[in-house]
């Protein structure tokens, strides 16, 4: 009953949307990261029909028979974004979330809804490809965090099929217990690759952008090693696998985003239907590997607001005068110059801290010169 | 007639054919540890006393925070913070299988620009509790205060980024004989009491952790004993099993050469050895582990480590002695005196090492949470056991490589005077001298073995971790080498057993020979000797050059090999 209405409502937006001439935004999944606080929510409380962006049937029941792990999937997106906003912290499009909007970053994300007014709508653009590799990464780790605390009951051991069955032991089945990352890994793939069965060239970048994230988190577990033989000495010694922190593995993706592979679209007609798929632009530069970034369309340069294309323009954005780099006023400002104001700003120094909860800090007060963008 | 040596050709191929089954076998086994990582779940203790077991999830779980900024929004104090580990994972039990369980710490601290960490420790109070089938037994032990030094890896100037900290030694727990293990662990913020009146600031400059993880460890019984091998080849063990319960009897042999008689006054130190070295070594195979399957055992790693203590003693005194009987010199070696300073080193340093065994694994039968090393003075004082132990060891092994370089010097001059021998005696000696080169060669071959396969394992041990092989038979290489040099040193010994036992066939016919025929078979030698003694020594023998006190001045009356053992008493 609730699917239904939900489909009917997606349909609504669409014709809305036809009506009044503007793309919509379409829901996305990862809004959960910013609508579900970071408390532990009772399962019971999520509704899968209630989180945006689950169009299809397949990742509804998928969804369904994984209730319990919804929690871990709010956290994985609440990270994956505020991981987005560090790393492009000072640039000019700043993974900045639109309050209320349903698919978080405006247009940037936009999946790919053909109708005849936005044909030149920016939507696959290396942004794009970072923010679902982040998310997708954001997923994996923490899913595979929730399973090494014991969160849940299908997953917590990390283990090859191989050690099952050496004892006849029905309770423990042994073998390394790493943190469950190929559990991760394919909860994230089955959760986000049917909400990209499309044969257009944005579902194929999605579906490759993602499977990057997962690689990068999979491919770049650290060996940690422990000695514990009886004197100290190396007699016994036990590694385990474990995830980077999620931090090493944003830098990671950043550094992929700024060596994206550029893609063409080419269409192949199959049996009438039209299929799109992705090339590589540039033949004599080596082909993108599982784990590298891919986009199709150019970025707009984010200076101006124009939503279409995801852009909330650089107009009132802080800026560091002395740099001369993107977080600089002449760059950010996108040569339209800069305001100077004098603010008087209380803050916290001196501190002193506690582990976790407590900061114990003294009040100053510091004046500063804020620059924003004009 | 047969040669002595005759007897040890099917005995060998038997042993070979036991080496290569212990060594697929090896190939097949388990992991040697089972590495097994839990994140903690952050419970809250209102009490801040850790008072009561916080199970983190199934029945009667704690109330949780998720992260810390979740805690800081509720108002809760960082001391009632319990980070709570429930193992194995959820819907797992733990099985008796397993012999031991120890515990690693890693904390991931996030790098902060206002935190100043210098010298950081981190205090905890830990408790654990074990859990039966038939719901939670508070087998609650006491709460254990302890501070760990965190050493912190690369400094990484980044806000947000993770400081590389080095896992801490947490528990080692003897017996898993429980269903399931709960681990609370607190880290209380200000003052603390340390018991004597003192009191102390705790916890504040640790930084600004984000997670604890429990990575315990843990390994199979079977793997321990040896025996677990014959999960995958059940015949096997039977012919292990027979081996090494039949080594003893082997040797029972021994004694009975006195009963007829005969003159081996002089070899039987070294066939006293070889059978105190044959019933060590049963003991060290025998499945004593098996019995943590039935019974709760907490001190059995540290039977286990006597056991192995012993067995190695055992084999340093069989070098030493039966190196020693094959010197042949004037000195009377027929008795524990003549080998006192090794001896005194072996036992030297077995008793520095029993010592520190007892402190460590002594107290961790009372305090799975206890370790020397982590208070300053223990750490000396262990370090200063095992630095006893391994200057003995050093001193031991030089002495020991010294009377084997004496020992083939002596066995060189010998082989001159081999042609003048009678053909018997002629035989006895050649025997000897192949006998002792064969031990020596074969003993060397297991040192240096034993010194690759731990090379290899150490380097294995990275690199076997793959994560990607998900599929397909894995060959664990470090419990392969780790069953390999236990099956070598198996073998050694029982080659031991196989070549060095008294003969019962062979040595009277040489016996009765000897008393029949008492000449003397080095004439030159002999004269020489008494030329030597009365200080009128002659140029008439080409033997001199070989006996000029130039070439013998480290191992002096060497020489003196004019009367073999079984003359001189027969």
């Amino acid at each position: 009953m609730a699917k239904g209405l939900y489909h009917t409502n997606l349909l609504l937006g669409i014709i809305l949307s036809l009506i009044t001439g503007a793309a919509p935004y379409s829901p996305m999944w990862w809004v959960m990261g910013t609508t579900y606080s970071t408390s532990y929510q009772e399962p019971e409380n999520i509704e899968c029909t209630s989180i945006p962006g689950l169009q299809n049937d397949k990742v509804l029941t998928f969804c369904e028979s994984n209730r319990q792990m919804l929690p871990s999937v709010a956290e994985g997106a609440r990270i994956g974004i505020f991981e987005c906003q560090v790393q492009f912290q000072g640039r000019r499009w700043n993974c900045s979330t639109i309050e209320g909007d349903e698919s978080v970053f405006g247009n940037v994300l936009n999946r790919e809804i053909h109708h005849y007014f936005f044909l030149n709508s920016f939507t696959g653009s290396r942004e794009t490809a970072f923010v679902n590799s982040i998310l997708a990464a954001g997923l994996v780790h923490s899913i595979s965090r929730a399973c090494a605390r014991g969160d849940y009951l299908n997953c917590g051991c990390d283990r090859p099929n191989s050690d099952i069955n050496i004892i006849p032991n029905d309770t423990w089945h042994w073998g390394g217990c790493s943190e469950d990352v190929r559990y991760g890994a394919r909860f994230s793939r089955e959760f986000l690759n049917p909400q990209d069965v499309t044969v257009k060239a944005r579902g194929q970048m999605n579906r490759h952008n993602n499977e990057a994230g997962r690689q990068v988190v999979l491919r770049n577990m650290e060996l940690k090693c422990k000695c514990h033989g009886i004197s100290g000495s190396c007699e016994l010694k036990t590694c385990w696998w474990q995830m980077a922190s999620f931090r090493k593995l944003g830098n990671i993706l950043k550094v992929k985003y700024d060596s994206a592979a550029e893609m063409t679209v080419q269409e192949l007609k199959e049996n009438r239907a039209k299929k799109e798929f992705l090339q590589p632009r540039y033949p004599h530069f080596k082909n993108p590997t599982a784990d590298d970034l891919i986009y199709y369309q150019n970025s707009p340069d984010y200076c101006e607001y124009n939503p279409e294309v995801g852009s909330l323009g650089t107009v009132g954005r802080e800026c560091n005068r002395t740099s001369h780099g993107i977080d600089g006023c002449e760059l950010l400002c996108c040569g339209r110059g800069h305001n100077t104001q004098t603010v008087v700003r209380e803050e916290r120094c001196d501190c002193r801290f506690v582990w976790c909860c407590d900061v114990v800090c003294r009040k100053c007060q510091r004046i500063y010169d804020v620059y924003t963008c004009k | 007639m047969r040669m002595p040596l005759t007897r040890p050709a099917t005995s060998v191929s038997s042993v070979l054919s036991e080496g290569f089954i212990k060594n697929s076998d090896a190939a097949f086994a388990p992991k040697p540890t089972n590495p097994n990582k839990n994140l903690a779940t952050k419970c809250i203790d209102p009490t801040e006393s850790l008072l009561k077991p916080f199970v983190p999830w199934g029945k009667g779980a704690c109330t949780r925070v998720r992260d810390f900024e979740e805690a800081v929004q509720k108002q809760i104090p960082a001391s009632s913070i319990v980070f709570s580990v429930r193992m194995p994972h959820n819907g797992f039990e733990m099985s008796k299988l397993f012999q031991f369980m120890v515990g690693v710490l890693t904390l991931e601290i996030e790098y902060d620009e206002n935190i100043h960490m210098e010298k950081p420790t981190v205090y905890l109070e830990e408790t654990y509790s074990t859990e039966n089938t038939t719901g939670l037994i508070n087998y609650y032990l006491t709460t254990v205060r302890m501070k760990r030094a965190i050493v912190r890896g690369t400094n990484m100037p980044e806000p947000g980024a993770q400081y590389d900290c080095e896992p801490l030694s947490l528990f080692e727990l003897s017996s898993v004989h429980h269903k399931h293990y709960l681990i609370n662990i607190r880290l209380p913020v200000g003052e603390i009491d340390l018991g004597n009146g003192e009191k102390k600031l705790t916890n504040e400059d640790i930084g600004a952790i984000k997670d604890v993880n429990i990575v315990k460890s843990l390994r199979l019984v079977i793997l321990m004993s040896m025996i677990g091998i014959t999960i995958t080849a059940i015949t096997n063990k039977r012919v292990f099993a027979k081996y090494t319960t039949f080594q003893p009897f082997f040797m029972i042999k021994a004694p009975y050469k006195k009963k007829h008689g005969l003159s081996v006054k002089h070899a039987s130190y070294s066939r006293w050895t070889i059978f105190c070295l044959a019933i060590v070594m049963s003991f060290l195979n025998f499945p004593l582990e098996w019995l943590t399957l039935i019974f709760e055992i907490p001190a059995m790693l540290l039977i286990s480590d006597i056991r192995q203590g012993a067995s190695y003693a055992m084999l340093f005194s069989f070098w030493i002695i039966f190196v020693g009987e094959h010197m042949m010199d004037q000195i009377e070696r027929n008795r524990l005196g003549a080998y006192w300073q090794q001896i005194l080193a072996i036992g030297t340093a077995c008793c520095g090492l029993l010592a520190f065994d007892m402190t460590e694994r002594g107290s961790q039968l009372i305090n799975p949470f206890y370790s020397v090393w982590n208070s300053e003075q223990g750490a000396k004082l262990a370090m200063g056991f095992i630095i006893l132990a391994g200057v003995c060891v050093f001193v031991y092994f030089f002495s020991l490589l010294f009377m084997v370089f004496c020992v083939f010097r002596n066995l060189r001059m010998k082989s001159i005077a081999f042609n003048s021998m009678p053909k018997n005696r002629k035989k006895y000696y050649q025997a000897l001298v192949y006998r002792f080169r064969f031990f020596i060669i074969f003993s060397l071959f297991c040192a240096v073995m034993t010194i690759i396969f731990f090379i290899m394992s150490q380097v294995s041990e990275i690199y076997s971790w793959h994560l990607d092989d998900e599929d397909g038979p894995r060959i664990h290489y470090t419990s392969g080498f780790f069953t390999g040099v236990y099956g070598l040193w198996n073998i050694y010994v029982l080659a031991v057993l196989f070549l060095y036992s008294p003969s019962h066939k062979e040595e009277p016919l040489l016996s009765r020979e000897m008393m029949t025929m008492p000449t003397i078979e080095f004439p030159l030698l002999s004269f020489l000797r008494h030329k030597r003694s009365s200080n009128a020594i002659t140029n008439i023998s080409y033997l001199q050059a070989v006996t000029h006190p130039q070439f013998l001045l480290p191992c002096e009356k060497v020489l003196d090999i004019s009367s073999p053992p079984h003359t001189r008493s027969g």
